[in-house]
C-alpha cells in the first residue's frame, strides 16, 4: 500500500489520458479540468486502452466498440462492456503526481 | 393506454434479445421474461466469428457471451434455447414452439435476425461449402482452415473479407470472388474499396472483383469453383458471403406488416399493438439516412435492443441510432459512421500508404459521415461532428497536426 510518483501534471494534457505501466496492472490516469482520476485501463469488453479513449465530461469512451467508464468509479456507463474497471488513488504534491497502484477499488455493485 | 405488462416473451435468444431482456430486468420489470432461441447458445456475440474463433477456435473471447447461464437465472430471466417459435397467436397473446410447447405474454418481441443467404448454383449443398451466421458455422469453418488448403470466398463484403483475412493469417491460399467492380460497396466509397483491395492483395489474397460464381465442382466434396468466366478456381472450402435475409416469416404469418424486414415505427413498435422488433430484422426511420433500414450491425442489436424494451416499460423517446460498424481485417482495425458513400465532397486526414488515415464525407459543409482505417480515436471525434450537424473547417480536418477536439469546438 504506497503511493509511487507517476508523473507531472503536465504530463497529462487537459482532457486526455497516459497508460501508467508502473504497477502491476496498466492503469489509465486522466485529466479533468485539471482534477486528476485513475481507472483500470483494460476495457472489460474489448482488450483495448482506456488511456487511448474518448474523455468527456467525466467518462472515458472506449475507442474500440464504445463501450463507457465514468472516470471517478470505474462504473460502466455504456455498454457493450458489462464489468467495470477499478478506481485507484490519486494525490498530487506540488507538480507531481501520485498513484496508489495496490489499493484498487471496484466500484460497489460492480 | 393498455396495462402494464406482467410478461414479456422475447423470440431471438441473441445480441438484440438478450440485451433486452437484460435491459427490462435492470429497468425495474418485475415480471416474467421468457427469452426464446432456436440456437443451443445463450446470446453471444458475432463479430469474433469472422475473426478471433476463426484464428484461435480453442480459445473463447472472454466477452463472447453476453451473459453466463448464472446470470439469467439470478435475473429471472427464463431461457428457451434450442427451440423454434413456429407460430405467434396474436389473439391468444402465446408464442408456439416447435417442439409442441407455448409461452404466454402480454408483450411479444421480435428478434428474430436474419438467415444467411445460399446461392443457387450446382455444387451448393456439398459439405464443404459453408455460410457463417452461427458459432456452430464458425467452428465447421475454423476445422476446415490449415496452411496450405485453398479457400475460396464468396462474396467481397464485411463478412467475406474478414474471412478471407483470417483463412490468409492461418496459412490459407485464399481467393475472393466478388460479383461487383468493387469491394464492400454497400458501406463503403469504390476509393475506399480500392484501398481495402490493395491490402488484401499485399497480404497474398487473390481478390476477383467483378467475378460470380457459376458452380461448385466436386462429387462428394469441394473441389474447385467455376467462376463462370472460363476460370476454374482449386478449392478445399467454400465460404458465402452474401448477406443475409431479414427472418421476418413468423412476422408476415401473423399479420404483422413487413417489408424487407418487419416494420417499426421509432419506438420498435410493429403494425400490430404490443408486438415490438428489434435486431437484424427491424426496418426502422432511420434519421440519419433519411429514410427506413434494416442494420445489421452489433451496435443496433444492442441498442435497439435495449430500446425496444425501454419502449416496452413506457419510454417516449425515439431510438435514432448513427448507424455504425467496424471491422478488423489483417492489421486494419476500419470503422465507420453514418452515410460514407453519397456525400459531395471526402476530406482525407492523413495519407493512405500509411494505413492510419481519416475520411470525413462533408454535403453542404456538414459531416454525414466518418470512415477511419486504425485511427479509432479520429472515430469518436467524428460521430460527435454528425450527430451534433457540425460544419468543421475543412482545411483543418485535412491537417493531420490539427486537433479535432479544438475542430469540433470550434464548430459546434
Amino acid at each position: 500500500m504506497a503511493f509511487v510518483k507517476v508523473c507531472a501534471r503536465d504530463d497529462v494534457p487537459e482532457g486526455e489520458g497516459i497508460k501508467l505501466e508502473q504497477g502491476p496492472e496498466p492503469v489509465a490516469l486522466f485529466n479533468a479540468e485539471g482534477e486528476f482520476y485513475a481507472i483500470g485501463d483494460t476495457c472489460t469488453h474489448g482488450d483495448w486502452s482506456l488511456s487511448e479513449g474518448y474523455m468527456e465530461e467525466c467518462e472515458v469512451e472506449c475507442t474500440l466498440h464504445m463501450a463507457k467508464f465514468c472516470i471517478k468509479t470505474g462504473r460502466v456507463t455504456a455498454p457493450p462492456a458489462t464489468a467495470p474497471v477499478k478506481s485507484y488513488p490519486v494525490k498530487l504534491e506540488g507538480d507531481d503526481i501520485w498513484v496508489d497502484f495496490d489499493a484498487g477499488i471496484l466500484p460497489d455493485g460492480g | 393506454m393498455s396495462a402494464a405488462p406482467k410478461s414479456v416473451a422475447i423470440i431471438g435468444a441473441n445480441l438484440a434479445g438478450g440485451w433486452a431482456a437484460d435491459t427490462l430486468r435492470q429497468k425495474g420489470f418485475e415480471g416474467e421474461i421468457i427469452l426464446i432461441g432456436e440456437e443451443p447458445d445463450p446470446p453471444y456475440e458475432r463479430p469474433p466469428l469472422s475473426k478471433d474463433l476463426l484464428l484461435h477456435p480453442d480459445e473463447m473471447p472472454k466477452t463472447l457471451f453476453l451473459h453466463d447461464l448464472d446470470y439469467y437465472a439470478q435475473q429471472r430471466i427464463e431461457l428457451r434455447l434450442g427451440v423454434r417459435a413456429s407460430r405467434i397467436d396474436l389473439r391468444g397473446k402465446r408464442v408456439e414452439l416447435a417442439d409442441g410447447g407455448h409461452v404466454n405474454a402480454d408483450r411479444i418481441m421480435l428478434c428474430t435476425g436474419g438467415a444467411a443467404r445460399s446461392l443457387p448454383v450446382p455444387g451448393a449443398d456439398l459439405p464443404q461449402v459453408h455460410c457463417l451466421r452461427s458459432l456452430a458455422d464458425s467452428r465447421a469453418i475454423a476445422a476446415g482452415l490449415a496452411p496450405g488448403k485453398s479457400v475460396v470466398v464468396v462474396g467481397g463484403g464485411v463478412i467475406g473479407l474478414e474471412v478471407a483475412a483470417s483463412a490468409a493469417r492461418k496459412g490459407c491460399a485464399v481467393s475472393v470472388l466478388e460479383a461487383a467492380p468493387a469491394l464492400m460497396s454497400r458501406v463503403v466509397t469504390p476509393e475506399i474499396g480500392q484501398f481495402l483491395l490493395q491490402c488484401h492483395r499485399a497480404e497474398g489474397v487473390d481478390i476477383r472483383p467483378g467475378e460470380g460464381i457459376a458452380a461448385i465442382l466436386g462429387e462428394s466434396g469441394v473441389q474447385a469453383v467455376d467462376t463462370g468466366s472460363g476460370a476454374r478456381i482449386d478449392a478445399d472450402i467454400v465460404v458465402l458471403g452474401v448477406g443475409i435475409d431479414p427472418a421476418d416469416d413468423l412476422a408476415r404469418q401473423a399479420g404483422i406488416a413487413t417489408d424487407n424486414g418487419i416494420i417499426v415505427d421509432a419506438h420498435c413498435r410493429t403494425s400490430v399493438a404490443e408486438v415490438y422488433a428489434a435486431g437484424d430484422v427491424a426496418n426502422q426511420p432511420n434519421p440519419y439516412l433519411g429514410g427506413r433500414v434494416r442494420l445489421e450491425n452489433v451496435q443496433n442489436a444492442q441498442n435497439q435492443g435495449a430500446a425496444a424494451a425501454e419502449a416496452i416499460l413506457g419510454s417516449t423517446t425515439a431510438f435514432e441510432e448513427l448507424p455504425y460498424f467496424w471491422t478488423d481485417q489483417f492489421d486494419l482495425n476500419v470503422q465507420a459512421a453514418g452515410d460514407t458513400r453519397h456525400a459531395e465532397q471526402a476530406i482525407t486526414r492523413g495519407a493512405l500508404e500509411s494505413h492510419a488515415f481519416s475520411v470525413f464525407y462533408l454535403t453542404q459543409g456538414k459531416v454525414q459521415g466518418v470512415l477511419t482505417v486504425n485511427q479509432p480515436k479520429d472515430m469518436a471525434h467524428g460521430r460527435r461532428m454528425i450527430m451534433r450537424h457540425l460544419c468543421p473547417d475543412p482545411a483543418a480536418l485535412a491537417d493531420p497536426d490539427s486537433d479535432l477536439r479544438q475542430i469540433v469546438k470550434a464548430a459546434s
